[in-house]
């Protein structure tokens, strides 16, 4: 019962999150309250299980995360593979393999010396089975998932910068190739940064740009012909939500104004609002943020921030003070999941980032997610509870 | 690796303050324009048409007013494009003047049909569970009384405002505007003001609430009287019977007021849109509104005009006496006729006019000289644009010696056609109601108020200028003379307890065998209260069907039998 000191924050959050279901529909309400009952429970489970004597086999984490990630792909009809079916209930199993992930993230480099960039280069190469399988699916917001824990513990157990600096490249040139002046100014600021550089690196130069030069001219082409027209619709759309108001942008929009007029102490008890009208779209899901802050105002949501915050420095203490090295890199794996679901799904709702469907941790509705993130904080207590 | 997690969550701090920022801004300083933007996404407002104010004629009698008439509309963001098709099968509208599948996604409402009759109502309000988003409400609608539609030329029509309109007059959509007569040149003050119904719609356009907050009541338009008599009109209306095309203009020159603005053939307001092909088209041209648009040669009534020039240029006195008439004149190498083919002796001005003696005019016209009668014709202001406030009046037309030089050339302008000019033949032309002024001015002695339907704040007066009113004193009993006298061309209307006074006229024309007939009358002749001008297209002679059409509405003015 120690480890409930660990779950006080997620738990008010998340009742927080089915209190806003309850208000939405109270058919969700039900289902997320079995859901919650279910996390909580897994919670304590995986609290007692002890990695010490296994935690050095990082394949018994991978595989199982692998094998996750095949499933839908084998089992699944339809176009987008991102499900399967059990008995009724639709599993994503992508959400599980995040757990296997971490692990294998923190069984492996507990292992090696985890500073050798050759070991990095092969926990990046396997890594990218991971990040290749959801990619097909396709999901690339959970994708980018796995690639922002890779990067995140990467950079946390100190790989070294100029490698970091490769990789994190691919997405910059990607991004800035829709400018020519944003990429231009890419290219000299790269040809500045190896000037500077104390010894001169012929590979690493010759990397870096073939690396900016190959995505330079690669994105335009996948955007072009390789994006449905869904996903090029939901990037525009975001880019300009007022001008594709009635169509694309509507969802954003609508977020917005539900947002906006809660004003500081929000509309709760106003029965003509964005929700009770089904202005707001999604409001149980990708929306779940303007819901929330269309009833509890600006005072309401930079509590929620402060809950979020301070989670996240619950999970930072357990870093500075895991004794062995695989609980800290689960910590920091487990953070970094947080992190980018928690930021991206608040981007998305504020009109920042677009609408992928990334779910806001502990708030919306979905039983896969919030029992993984029950799991990932139940393995990461346990791990520092029993001193590991 | 602490102090890298200690700067991924200072990161992230960081990035939580932005989203702060970015809050303030939206729920904050955005606050307003959010909730009105919230607002907007539920608040439907449904205009409540105003009523048109009603004209009324001189006594009161409703000519105009309004009755309720039943419209569907349709919110079409709820109804399926298969919905919306069955609705069209009932209401029998052409689904091939929408486009059922942009309708369906149209976020407000939209009329579909007004006037839909009673029947095709309950039939839809029978299954309007079938039809959310329908809603069937009664507009109050213009309504001519149709015992009065000889008054529909007067009144004009209305008409669904077009997108300009709607934009330049500040309307909303489906407004009407007026067009033509009383209906246009009185719009802004027969126009109301629309009142307005909430409604509270969820994302779907179910109405989720009515009447929030209490709808804004319409204001009806101002109520307009006029001078016109309906039930006069409807009397010249009878007596123009036997006859396809004319006008009559009754009118009271001490105050301007118009009693009657009759012509014939007239639209109907109340079916002028669905008549319009037809009207359009028809050769007897019912748009024209002959009383003010209709220009005519104004024939031997032009002979009171001459026979005031003559006397201002001093070219005669009143005892003036001419060659005189064999039923015929020479000039030059032309013998130039005069209508009574055995002639009317010699003749004093009065008695020209009596008898409307061409052959006296010719060498009156003569003695003016045809430069120097133009010039007068020109310089005593005749009111060939009368002002009146109805819209689209025709200006008369009197020619310059100019426009003869630049018609004929210098070298073919002779003095032989002030013949035709003093006979009022040629190129002058005058509207009814011109003619009417005219009339009263001269019956005046050289003055009548600016004639008018609704009565102006400030009355102008129209001054003929013929200097001294003397002039007018024989022109004035040569028009006493036409009723009265023993060989007046109007003799056979006068009354023995009223005096008239009027001159007859017959123009040619180039478009039928018979003249236009021509009579512009004023009684009582010392204290002129009314003028009547009577023009009837191609029925012959001013003093067989004019002359009487005006003794009719005389004795009916005066209630004498």
């Amino acid at each position: 019962m120690r480890a409930l000191k660990f779950i006080s924050i997620p738990l008010i959050i998340s009742i927080i999150g089915i209190l806003e279901l309850a208000r939405i529909n109270t058919i969700y309400f039900k289902k997320q309250l079995v859901f919650l009952i279910l996390a909580l429970i897994l919670f304590f489970v995986v609290s007692k299980i002890k990695f010490k004597k296994i935690i050095h086999q990082y394949l018994l984490f991978y595989i199982p995360g692998i094998i996750l990630l095949l499933l839908p792909l084998i089992l699944s009809k339809g176009a987008i593979k991102r499900w399967i079916n059990i008995g009724g209930i639709y599993f994503q199993p992508s959400e599980v393999a995040k757990i296997f992930y971490i692990l294998f993230l923190s069984s492996f480099f507990s292992k090696k010396e985890r500073k050798k960039t050759g070991n990095f280069m092969k926990a990046l190469f396997m890594s990218s089975l991971y990040f290749g399988l959801v990619f097909i699916e396709p999901d690339f917001a959970t994708a980018s998932t796995f690639i922002f824990i890779f990067a995140i513990v990467s950079f946390a157990i100190g790989v070294d910068s100029n490698i970091l600096l490769l990789l994190g490249l691919a997405p910059l040139s990607a991004i800035f190739s829709f400018s020519w002046i944003l990429y231009i100014l890419l290219i000299i600021s790269l040809t500045i940064y190896l000037f500077l550089l104390p010894k001169r690196r012929f590979f690493f130069a010759i990397s870096i740009y073939t690396i900016a030069f190959s995505l330079g001219l690669l994105t335009p082409y996948i955007w072009n012909n390789v994006l449905k027209p869904y996903q090029r619709e939901r990037v525009i759309s975001f880019l300009d939500p007022e001008k594709h108001r009635d169509t694309s942008g509507w969802q954003v929009y609508q977020g917005k104004i539900a947002l906006g007029a809660a004003g500081f102490f929000g509309r709760f008890g106003e029965d003509y609002n964005q929700k009770n009208l089904r202005f707001l779209p999604a409001p149980h899901t990708d929306f779940i943020f303007s819901s929330i802050g269309e009833d509890v105002g600006f005072l309401g949501l930079v509590i929620i921030f402060s809950l979020y915050i301070a989670l996240f420095w619950k999970l930072y203490e357990i870093v500075k003070k895991s004794r062995k090295v695989h609980s800290k890199i689960f910590a920091v794996g487990t953070l970094s999941f947080f992190i980018y679901h928690i930021i991206f799904n608040i981007a998305s709702n504020l009109g920042l980032f677009p609408v992928a469907g990334i779910p806001l941790a502990f708030l919306s509705y979905g039983g896969t997610h919030l029992i993984t993130e029950y799991i990932l904080l139940g393995i990461a207590a346990g791990m520092y509870e029993r001193g590991e | 690796m602490e102090r890298r997690v200690k700067l991924i969550i200072y990161f992230t701090i960081l990035v939580f303050f932005l989203f702060t920022v970015e809050l303030f801004k939206i729920q904050l300083m955005s606050h307003e324009k959010y909730k009105e933007l919230s607002r907007k996404n539920y608040l439907r407002v449904i205009k409540i048409p105003a009523i048109r104010g009603d004209i009324l004629d001189r006594n009161n009698i409703k000519i105009a007013s309004w009755r309720p008439v039943f419209r569907i509309s349709i919110l079409p963001g709820i109804l399926s494009p298969n919905k919306i098709k069955k609705i069209f099968s009932l209401t029998g509208l052409d689904s091939l003047d929408y486009n059922v599948n942009t309708l369906s996604f149209k976020r407000n409402y939209i009329t579909l049909k007004s006037g839909v009759d009673f029947k095709t109502i309950s039939k839809i309000e029978e299954n309007l569970d079938e039809f959310p988003g329908v809603i069937i409400d009664a507009v109050p609608t213009r309504y001519y009384n149709p015992q009065y539609i000889s008054l529909s030329e007067i009144l004009g029509y209305v008409q669904e405002a077009t997108q300009e309109e709607i934009k330049k007059l500040n309307l909303d959509i489906g407004d009407v505007v007026g067009r033509k007569g009383i209906e246009a040149i009185y719009d802004s003050v027969l126009r109301g003001k629309n009142g307005k119904r909430f409604f509270i719609v969820d994302s779907r356009g179910n109405i989720v609430e009515r009447d929030p907050t209490p709808p804004i009541p319409p204001k009806k338009g101002k109520t307009i009287i006029t001078t016109i008599d309906a039930n006069l009109m409807n009397y010249i209306d009878s007596l123009f019977l036997p006859y396809d095309k004319g006008a009559c203009v009754i009118y009271k020159p001490k105050n301007g007021e118009i009693i009657a603005l009759f012509t014939k053939p007239y639209f109907n307001s109340n079916t002028f849109l669905k008549d319009y092909k037809n009207l359009i088209s028809n050769p007897q041209k019912p748009l024209l509104n002959r009383a003010i648009q209709g220009l005519y040669p104004p024939g031997s009534i032009f002979k009171l005009i001459s026979g005031l020039i003559a006397l201002k240029t001093r070219s005669i006195s009143e005892n003036t006496l001419f060659n005189s008439c064999t039923g015929s004149f020479k000039y030059g190498n032309r013998t130039w006729g005069c209508w009574l083919e055995s002639g009317h002796g010699r003749l004093n001005l009065e008695h020209a006019i009596e008898q409307s003696c061409d052959v006296y005019f010719y060498q009156l016209g003569l003695a003016v000289g045809f430069k120097r009668f133009l010039d007068e014709l020109n310089s005593i202001n005749l009111p060939l644009y009368t002002g009146i406030d109805l819209p689209h009046e025709k200006k008369g037309f009197i020619p310059t010696y100019n426009w003869y030089l630049k018609k004929l050339g210098k070298y073919n302008v002779t003095e032989g056609y002030v013949l035709n000019l003093s006979i009022g033949q040629g190129e002058i032309l005058f509207t009814p109601l011109s003619l009417a002024v005219l009339t009263g001015q001269i019956a005046q002695k050289g003055w009548a108020v600016k004639p008018y339907i609704v009565r102006p704040k400030k009355l102008d007066t129209l001054i003929l200028n013929v200097e001294e009113s003397q002039y007018f004193n024989a022109v004035l009993k040569g028009a006493y003379l036409v009723v009265n006298g023993e060989h007046g061309t109007a003799r056979g209307i006068a009354l023995d307890s009223i005096k008239i006074a009027g001159k007859t006229g017959s123009a040619e024309n180039p478009h039928g065998n018979k003249t236009h007939s021509l009579f512009t009358a004023f009684v009582p002749y010392e204290n002129p209260e009314y003028v009547i001008t009577v023009i009837v297209e191609n029925a012959g002679h001013g003093g067989e069907v004019a002359a009487p059409i005006a003794g009719n509405i005389i004795r009916r003015l005066y209630h004498l039998k």
